[in-house]
């Protein structure tokens, strides 16, 4: 054992605290080394001057029954698991009713029906602008349902092919319901267009459907939903 | 834990007052003593104490029993007047205790008492200016105290838990959340500080033309 280790043990030497082979090292170590026991009876002194100390330190009695008030303030409080009982069910409640909410929503998503898909076709080949009064008997009214279809407009002679932009309004100047835009072909003859609308949650009653080419003025025709 | 510690925190959990009370004087002295080694005034040394209480109740459930209540109940103290101390100095709470954190202290460099070899480098304490019956008088108590007081932080922490209080070396690392040879090493230079502080003292008081003044002057 050096003197290092022996001093840097002197306090716990003397508190009691080494295992009895530290303290024979120690012992040992003391007999041949003059320093150390200098120091040691130092440290011994000084260690007994410290437990001489009266131990003089309390609480003022205001402290003490403050920490006492403090104690009984907090379990005069209901708690759960050392919350607040009323934090606790406040933050139960508010959870319960994320939970219903969730479970709701769930519950719609699982039961809503599939929609299922109609194929609809709208014909305006003998919709467009006539020069001089128009002929003939009148013309039935264009009708689309209240569900999600595939739809096809046949776009009104003289139309030429190329990039539409199409879209249903429930009143003119109100901004659309729906809109989009697709290319349109010629197929049999007829300017052809096919383009999906989801339709299923529209009310009933009159639209207009609003058709323009590229870069063109919309042309609207009146148009009834049921 | 203490023998009957135990059923005392139990007891307390359910709100006992007199287990409390019971519980509180018996840590008492301690209490404020090491609080004091923190923030010296007494008044604000008992607010720490009171502080600590009320973490005590807030925390009491997630105790686990791995360490004695006593450490945890010191480990609380400490951690309130850290933060009570760092308040006040605008610091790290952690700046104070946590020499473990930083380079650790070298024995030999930290003392500079030991050569390399770990014989005494420089001569150690002299024995013949303390002597005991001057140590153990009555009045030597206030310069001990203030010799104490004059310690750094760390090293007023660590003699107050130990030597003034009874902590093992293990509960005092425990607390102060140190290892073992720093802890060795702080209470080294502790005593060497009171040694020569104390020294200095009763050098003043052999002197027969010495003023009655207790106090030390700086060399």
């Amino acid at each position: 054992m050096t003197c290092k280790e022996a001093a840097l043990r002197a306090g716990d030497y003397f508190e009691g605290w080494l295992t009895p082979s530290e303290v024979a090292q120690i012992d040992a170590h003391l007999r041949g080394c003059e320093k150390c026991r200098k120091y040691f009876e130092q440290t011994r002194q000084l260690i007994d001057a410290m437990h001489q100390l009266p131990r003089s330190d309390t609480y003022s009695p205001k402290t003490r029954a403050r920490i006492i008030a403090d104690f009984d303030a907090y379990h005069s409080v209901p708690r759960i698991l050392g919350i607040p009982r009323i934090g606790v069910l406040a933050a139960a409640g508010v959870m319960a009713v994320v939970a219903v909410a969730v479970v709701l929503w769930v519950a719609r998503i699982r039961t809503e029906r599939p929609v299922a898909i109609q194929v609809v076709t709208l014909d305006l080949t003998d919709r467009g602008p006539v020069r001089g009064p128009e002929e003939g008997p009148p013309k039935p009214r264009l009708v689309l349902p209240r569900a999600n279809m595939d739809l096809t407009i046949y776009l009104p002679f003289g139309r030429e092919p190329g990039l539409y932009g199409l879209h249903i309004l429930r009143e003119r100047g109100r901004p659309p319901i729906w809109s989009g835009e697709a290319e349109a072909r010629l197929e049999s003859y007829k300017t052809t267009v096919h383009i999906r609308v989801d339709a299923h949650r529209w009310k009933a009653g009159q639209y207009s459907l609003g058709v323009s080419a590229k870069g063109s003025s919309w042309t609207y025709f009146p148009l009834v939903v049921k | 834990m203490r023998d009957n510690d135990a059923s005392l925190v139990k007891a307390i959990s359910g709100g006992d007052v007199s287990s409390f009370a019971e519980l509180v004087a018996r840590y008492e002295h301690s209490m404020i003593a090491v609080a004091r080694a923190f923030v010296r005034d007494q008044a604000i040394a008992e607010e720490v104490c009171q502080e600590t209480w009320l973490a005590v109740h807030q925390g009491i459930r997630g105790f686990k029993r791995r360490s004695s209540f006593k450490t945890w109940l010191f480990s609380v103290l400490i951690r309130q007047a850290s933060r009570r101390i760092s308040l006040e100095k605008m610091e790290s709470p952690a700046s104070f205790l946590d020499i473990d954190g930083k380079a650790a202290p070298d024995p030999f460099n930290a003392a500079e008492d030991f050569d390399a070899s770990g014989d005494w480098g420089s001569e150690p304490l002299s024995s013949d200016l303390t002597p005991e019956e001057g140590l153990l008088a009555k009045e030597a108590d206030v310069q001990i105290r203030k010799a104490i007081d004059s310690l750094p932080t760390q090293q007023r922490v660590v003699i107050t838990l130990s030597h003034l209080q009874g902590f093992t070396p293990e509960e005092v690392c425990n607390v102060m959340q140190i290892k073992r040879n720093n802890y060795a090493v702080l209470m080294h230079l502790a005593r060497k500080r009171l040694h020569q502080r104390l020294q200095r003292y009763f050098r003043e008081r052999r002197k027969p033309e010495a003023a009655p003044e207790t106090e030390e002057r700086k060399p």
